[in-house]
């Protein structure tokens, strides 16, 4: 009776929650069975951990202007005359463009916060009751998609060392950084394969990063002053040259000199017992300072002459403690604020909390809505591209859904590969899925010569609690790989003077792949005392594993596809599309009626299995726009988990004369 | 001797006119070709050089579209005014074509149609365009 009590109750907030408009109040669902006001305006999953003493409420309007023009003490005492609060306030500090915020309701998004002794639910019901509350949230708490295991480095313990150098810096510990450059070294494991790795030897001949492109860590705290990350944080100068405790820049926090700390409400510390390192190992991969003679290098550390891109700190994890669904938002509008085109997320709720995607929007519509104050083009950070890029990891689960907010179509979500190409054996895959990169496999090693912890990430970590550099493995790694390639890109693109809107920049990223599918049929993979069988990663990794090289090559523009004029022709799109071409889904081809015109069609164009079908009775040139899914066979959105549409615009060339290599003559 | 001077100066005259007319022995269609030329039109928005060498081999660096010029190599023939060739991957040229070299200006028309017609200037290939340039890998 009890677990039939609590099934109905979940439900019914499942259900309340879908029906929530995307910028409005939850709308009334009504469940008999339990507290009928409670179940109208509940946004929180009750399944999923949460806070204690701490709810999150949306107000009317009216209260929301009553607060702005008669101060928060007055409606506080009305609003709360029944109940004991020791803290009101409003959810996220004042985010700068007011506007938007307005627009996207963050301004009347408040936290309150109570005796932790009381339960969350007989708080909730008590505030419902209350008109001038349209809706309350849990203050859900996320985790980080890593199991935290973290092994020290021993320099020169691994035959690596001396092997040949494949990274052209001299940080000494790169030989071991297979996720960089991956020469199929046997030592890592028997099935390491030469070429699984992010592709960016060749990529840092034109850009090793720009210090104008700024990566948020939104994760535990990032050591700021390790030797090989204090060249690339970002610095607030105001706060840096004011005075300690003072908000001298005036953006509403104090002393962010290299970032937040969202947890204890200041400082960037790492001093917390039970300190992971998670946040400092991520930043390492993306930027730990290239050529600077120390340690490893790094996707977008720079040439080794101080321009590598910046990283900001957003600490959302202190210790064993973590922040909830508030701290995340109010860390994406500081990173939208104060300068960052990226926002790299290793954390997210677990794939089987949320059902689809309007799911997770109405049960956490404030996190969802920074994340669209993040990704606003109104709010876009860099001059080369229009809007800000969100990339989370697909979580460690190993289920066949990405974890949440990763899953919606606004973020880009990252599955993990070990050494061999091949999923690693944690990793989320299919619905949500976007792209797959490095994150490390620790049970693909040889353990038999102690040196299986090389399958796992070589990284920046914290010499006070678990050492200066350390492996580490997860969904959490495999991300940062993106986020470093896609702050690359954003690099090469400002110093070609390209600009992209934030969906062509996505869609160029999510096609900058090298195809993995060919290796996902039958076969299996070892894995400890156990084999996984590999088809059921099948086309679920995303749409193939990121190449920093195609990306760069992407940015500087893709060549046209040059057919006959007067006869079918078949022409491959993997310039447009990845090398995983040949197993997207496609959802379509828009053709202008200009182009039309122009290339006198004879029917509409096809594309299928990478290949696309056109017949043009007349020389010319013109664009059509080729649609498909990163991710799987369906769209997410709605009530659904799945892939994001990518459009890439493809330039076709008729003429009389035509060379299948694509050659002019 | 006033009669001798005009002689003398109408010798010079002609030495002279003999030496700008072609002192040097007059260029072959193909010693014309053999060198660097760069397109000043094509039928389709492009930018090629195209590089012809005495010993028969061609470099064609080509952008249509965007991005970094594509080499391709391969040889060439020539027969009275029309010019064959081959890639490297051992495809033919897709047409043959009739070539005009006029002054520093080459003329390419394809002879299955007249449309396409290609002109391209003497003109160095940029060492950026060397260097920066994709090699297309079946034709090597």
């Amino acid at each position: 009776m009890k677990n039939k009590t609590f099934l109905t109750f979940t439900f019914a907030c499942l259900a309340a929650a879908s029906c929530i408009s995307e910028n409005e109040a939850p709308v009334v669902s009504q469940d008999p069975a339990r507290d009928e006001i409670l179940m109208t305006k509940l946004t929180g999953n009750p399944t999923a951990e949460h806070m204690k003493g701490n709810l999150l409420v949306f107000l009317d309007k009216e209260t929301t202007l009553r607060i702005e023009k008669e101060g928060i003490g007055t409606v506080t005492s009305e609003l709360f005359a029944e109940v004991e609060v020791s803290d009101f306030r409003p959810a996220l500090r004042s985010p700068k463009n007011r506007e938007l915020a307005r627009e996207l309701g963050l301004d009347r998004w408040f936290s309150v916060s109570f005796d932790e002794s009381i339960p969350v639910h007989a708080f909730a019901s008590e505030l419902a009751k209350r008109p001038e509350i349209c809706a309350l949230q849990f203050n859900s708490l996320p985790r980080l998609a890593s199991d935290l295991k973290a092994v020290p480095f021993s320099a020169g313990a691994s035959p690596c060392a001396a092997k040949e150098k494949s990274i052209p810096f001299d940080d000494p510990y790169n030989g071991d950084q297979w996720n960089l450059v991956n020469i199929g070294d046997k030592s890592i494991a028997k099935t390491a394969r030469e070429g699984a790795d992010v592709g960016v030897k060749d990529a840092w001949t034109l850009t090793a990063g720009s210090p104008d492109v700024v990566v948020a860590v939104c994760d535990a705290p990032v050591k700021y002053t390790h030797p090989d990350l204090a060249g690339s944080m970002w610095v607030n100068e105001a706060e840096k040259n004011g005075t300690t405790g003072v908000d001298d820049d005036d953006n509403g926090y104090v002393d962010d000199i290299h970032g937040y700390n969202f947890i204890s409400d200041g400082a960037i510390r790492w001093d917390v017992e039970g300190e992971s390192g998670h946040g400092t190992h991520v930043a390492g991969i993306i930027a730990a300072v290239n050529g600077n003679g120390i340690g490893i290098s790094s996707i977008a550390g720079g040439s080794g002459k101080g321009d590598g891109v910046r990283i900001m700190n957003c600490q959302l994890f202190e210790g064993p403690n973590g922040g909830g669904d508030k701290e995340m938002a109010d860390a994406l509008i500081y990173a939208a604020d104060n300068g960052a085109c990226i926002a790299q997320c290793s954390y997210g709720y677990p794939a089987y909390i949320f059902s689809s995607d309007d799911n997770y929007i109405s049960t956490l519509p404030l996190e969802y809505r920074a994340l669209k104050y993040f990704t606003d083009p109104s709010n876009s950070n860099h001059p080369s591209i229009g809007s800000n890029l969100v990339v989370y990891a697909a979580g460690n689960e190993a289920t066949s859904n990405s974890d949440y907010p990763g899953a919606l179509p606004v973020c880009v979500s990252v599955t993990a590969l070990g050494p061999d190409f091949l999923p690693a054996g944690y990793t989320n895959y299919g619905r949500g899925c976007n792209i797959a990169a490095p994150g490390g496999d620790f049970m693909i090693g040889d353990d038999l010569d102690g040196y299986y912890n090389k399958c796992m990430i070589l990284s920046t970590s914290i010499s006070e609690t678990v050492g200066d550099y350390v492996w580490m493995e997860g969904s959490s790694q495999a991300c940062p790989h993106v986020s470093g390639v896609a702050a690359l890109g954003i690099s090469y693109a400002g110093k070609l003077g390209k600009k992209f809107t934030g969906d062509q920049f996505r869609d160029i990223l999510l096609t900058s792949v090298n195809d993995i599918n060919h290796l996902l049929t039958d076969g299996i993979k070892p894995y400890g005392e156990y084999t996984i069988g590999l088809k059921i990663y099948h086309n679920r990794m995303g749409t193939g594993a990121i190449d920093a090289w195609k990306l760069l090559m992407q940015i500087e523009g893709t060549p046209s596809v040059m057919v006959k004029t007067g006869q079918m022709c078949s022409a491959d799109i993997s310039e447009y599309f990845g090398e995983s071409a040949k197993d997207l889904t496609y959802l379509g081809i828009d053709v202008r009626t200009e182009a039309k015109k122009a290339l006198g069609l004879a029917a509409a164009p096809t594309v299928e299995g990478g290949i696309l079908k056109i017949y043009c009775t007349k020389n010319a040139s013109a664009k059509i726009t080729v649609s498909a899914i990163a991710g799987g066979s369906h769209l997410g959105g709605g009530d659904k988990i799945g892939g994001t549409e990518i459009k890439r615009e493809i330039s076709i060339v008729s003429r009389g004369v035509h060379s299948s290599n694509g050659g002019w003559l | 001797m006033k009669r001798i001077l005009y002689i003398l100066a109408a010798l010079l005259l002609l030495v002279s006119c003999g030496e700008k007319n072609g002192g040097k022995t007059e260029l072959t269609l193909e010693q014309k070709l053999c060198t660097e030329w760069h397109s000043t039109f094509l039928p389709v928005d492009g930018d090629i050089y195209i590089s012809f060498r005495e010993d028969k081999t061609f470099e064609l660096y080509q952008q249509i579209g965007q991005g970094a010029h594509r080499l391709y190599r391969g040889t060439w023939n020539l027969e009275e005014t029309l010019l064959t060739g081959k890639y490297n991957d051992g495809e033919a040229w897709a047409a043959a074509y009739e070539i005009i070299i006029n002054d520093k200006q080459l003329t390419m028309t394809s002879v299955n149609d007249a449309a396409e017609e290609s002109v391209f200037a003497r003109e160095d290939i940029p060492q950026e365009v060397i260097q920066t340039c994709e090699t297309v890998v079946k034709s090597h």
